[in-house]
């Protein structure tokens, strides 16, 4: 018995009737439903954060008022003479250190606009 | 009383070696604008320092152009005469700063559409006449504003060092320090500023905190500063809120719009925003900023009230100089109190670095204002009428030549103006005239829609009335100041007592409801006098006018129905004949917070009566300012393009 050459190679390798039949699955990849994202949006952070700010300005103000009820206007400016002398003193601190590396900076940035300019020209 | 002050200057510790410190400061400043030439090639560079600012820098070189030498002087002024109160300005400034770091208002909505001026953004959302009508504005008030900077900042130099006053000191040290500012701002141009903007913030410092220090030792300690302050001038000097203060609601009203301007409208701290690398840098800037904001009010303040703590209690001869008792003596300017102090109480050495590290203060100020009204002369007047013809080079020489020609009026009129307003009153006012138009359009034109050119061009020329806030105005213009009193001829003089004919009381008609509200709410700002009254004229200004039209003005301590007495003739004495004229003077602050609201109203009725065909839609968060429709577009683009063309 001769082969029949039209005869497709599949039928002739057709699975045994107990197996499962194998279906032919087309090469695409199957559409993915776009998964909800599951962290919290920047901006819940940003108006947190911004809470937190004005929470800490009305905590302030409100041991300015304690202070102002416990002790009049010489606590007051008492407190606020030492708390911005301190504050000031902790910020000056940081600025000469990371001002310094902000200045190393910002030469490399412009060493390298000026590297650009001349290799344009 | 000269040569009183010349013996008091001349009792200074600064030597030599305070001047050996001083030279090498100054020499070392010139030096980097010499280093940092080769970086200001293009104008983003020369006027925004390549937009390339981190936030510590930024921090630094914000405190360095706010903490200047000018502001030292007119706060230890204010704490010299208004005591602890004062210290509400700082506080104030360092509050409202912190809310404009966190919200962002208007700095980072302007940062966002990357302009390099403020009359830049003008262009961009109401047109070219705008920018240009702006520009003007802004420096006409500015260059007002700054006017006196050169003389105080003398003053200061004179009083500490111990120089003569007498003499042509003051002159030369003017024409000294305006030189060496000169030399470096047109040399190195923003990068420089910048630079030397941190090299003063680190001296500066380290020696204000020192400097408090000592000075709080100087009159017995912390509580005794305190007592003593107490003992010499009571409750006035505490409570800002007190009638009695030099303060009140009023001005403390008008200290929270002007933290506002401060920070977020005054071109040179705009500038500084601007020129940071990012809006998160910005807002951390303003917010670390904001302890500089307070503390550059209240440390100055203090020296102020150890000073006049130190004049009143161990120095007599000063306290003779600032308050004489002779009535007819005339007491000094009592701006030299903070530097004479401070060469008393000093050692040597230290006494050369706080010098040096004002002069840095006096300079880095200097340099930002002189680089900020020239590049808004040459980019937003200049520029927009060449129609951005000009190019980057060019406008670089405008500016340079524009920082000497601004360097010469300041010298001239520190020389020769002859105003004696209150130094921080002066400056308020003249900012005024641009700052209460610019909230308008800038807070307009950020936030509201509606906002028009039309209504930008008359909120602008209505924040010219801010002129009316300076003293010589007022008294040009006192016959139109709402309760001012009419000329009456004068029938006798006597010494500092003057007799006219008497007022008669008059008879109040009857008003409706309606009537007695709107003429109580037109006229509250002004003080309505029953000048039949005793003393009901206190404190009002008298207008002497002789019939050659030569007039003075004096204040009136004492009134009745038919005669005041004055404190002084500071011209000439009166005739019979001469004609007498009443006004009570407005206050600056009352000035300044009506011409906010009025500004503001003109600039609505002016958006919605006149709105523009097409009005440009403009979302201050919306990160792409290459998207926003320019009114005129060739305008900006090629503004733009010019920008960051680098120079050949």
């Amino acid at each position: 018995m001769s082969e029949d050459p039209n005869q497709s190679k599949k039928s002739q390798q057709e699975p045994k009737t107990s197996e499962p039949p194998v279906i032919d699955i087309p090469a695409t990849k199957p559409k993915r439903m776009p998964i909800k994202s599951q962290t919290t949006p920047q901006s819940v952070f940003n108006v947190l954060w911004i809470i937190m700010q004005l929470v800490f300005l009305c905590i302030l103000g409100m041991l300015y008022i304690l202070v102002y009820l416990k002790l009049g206007w010489s606590g007051v400016w008492k407190m606020t003479l030492l708390g911005t002398c301190g504050l000031f003193a902790v910020m000056s601190f940081l600025v000469i250190i990371g001002g310094a590396l902000d200045v190393r900076k910002l030469f490399r940035r412009l060493r390298e606009q000026e590297n650009e300019s001349k290799s344009i020209d | 009383m000269e040569s009183a002050l010349t013996n008091a200057t001349g009792q200074t510790n600064f030597t030599n070696l305070d001047w050996g410190i001083v030279a090498v400061y100054l020499l070392l400043s010139v030096a980097v604008a010499f280093w940092v030439k080769r970086f200001a090639g293009n104008m983003t560079n020369f006027v925004g320092a390549g937009r390339a600012v981190g936030t510590w820098l930024g921090i630094a070189t914000l405190t360095g152009t706010e903490m200047g030498l000018i502001t030292v002087m007119y706060s230890a002024q204010k704490g010299f005469t208004g005591g602890f109160a004062a210290f509400h300005i700082g506080v104030i400034a360092g509050v409202v700063a912190f809310l404009v770091g966190m919200t962002g208002l208007i700095v980072v909505g302007l940062r966002k559409h990357e302009v390099l001026t403020i009359p830049e953004y003008y262009e961009k959302r109401y047109g070219r006449r705008t920018r240009i009508l702006g520009g003007i504005m802004l420096a006409f008030g500015g260059l007002l504003n700054m006017g006196l900077f050169l003389k105080v900042g003398a003053m200061f130099i004179v009083g500490i060092t111990g120089m003569n006053p007498d003499g042509n000191a003051l002159k030369l040290v003017m024409v000294g320090l305006l030189a060496l500012v000169l030399i470096y701002t047109v040399i190195g141009g923003m990068i420089s500023v910048v630079i030397t903007d941190y090299i003063q913030f680190v001296v500066l410092s380290v020696g204000i905190l020192i400097t408090g220090w000592l000075a709080v030792e100087s009159v017995g300690g912390f509580q005794s500063l305190f007592d003593e302050a107490d003992k010499l001038k009571g409750r006035e000097w505490f409570d800002p809120t007190d009638a009695e203060s030099a303060f009140g609601w009023e001005y403390l009203a008008w200290m929270f719009f002007l933290g506002i301007v401060n920070c977020a409208l005054w071109p040179t701290a705009v500038a500084r925003a601007l020129a940071m690398e990012s809006t998160t840098a910005l807002k951390r800037q303003y917010k670390w900023s904001s302890i500089s904001f307070a503390i550059r009010m209240i440390i100055p303040n203090l020296l102020g009230i150890c000073a006049f703590i130190f004049v009143m209690t161990k120095a007599s001869d000063l306290q003779n100089l600032f308050f004489p008792e002779d009535p007819d003596a005339k007491p000094i300017n009592n701006l030299y109190a903070m530097p004479i102090y401070l060469g008393r109480i000093l050692p040597a050495g230290l006494v050369g670095l706080i010098t040096a590290a004002m002069i840095a203060a006096f300079m880095s100020t200097h340099d930002g204002y002189l680089l900020c009204w020239s590049s808004v002369i040459t980019q937003d007047i200049i520029a927009p009428l060449f129609k951005e013809r000009l190019n980057n080079p060019t406008r670089i020489k405008i500016t340079r030549i524009l920082i000497v020609l601004i360097g010469f009026y300041i010298l001239y009129w520190g020389l020769f103006y002859g105003g004696e307003e209150d130094i921080w009153d002066y400056m308020a006012i003249t900012g005024a005239i641009y700052f209460t138009g610019a909230f308008s359009l800038l807070f307009g034109g950020l936030y509201w829609k509606r906002a028009s050119s039309t209504g930008a061009v008359l909120g602008l020329l209505a924040g010219i009335t801010a002129i009316i806030g300076l003293g010589p105005v007022q008294q040009a213009i006192h016959p139109y100041i709402p309760g001012s009193i009419d000329g009456k001829p004068i029938t006798l003089v006597e010494d500092t007592t003057v007799k006219f004919e008497e007022f008669k009381e008059k008879e109040i008609p009857e008003k409706s409801f309606v009537q007695y509200m709107l003429t109580d709410f037109i006229m509250a700002p002004f003080e309505q006098a029953k000048p039949w009254r005793r003393n009901a004229l206190e404190e009002w200004t008298a207008i002497i006018r002789q019939p050659s039209g030569f007039m003075q003005a004096t204040e009136i301590t004492y009134s009745r129905d038919d005669e005041i007495e004055v404190r002084e003739w500071p011209k000439f004495k009166p005739q019979t004949g001469d004609v007498i004229s009443f006004y009570k003077p407005i206050s600056g602050a009352r000035v300044g917070l009506m011409t906010v609201a009025f500004t503001m109203l003109v600039f609505i009725l002016g958006s919605i009566f006149a709105p523009d065909r097409k009005s440009a839609e403009i979302n201050p968060n919306d990160s792409s300012p290459k998207d926003i429709p320019p009114l005129d577009p060739t305008a900006t683009k090629t503004s733009a393009t010019q920008d960051e063309r680098p120079m050949p």
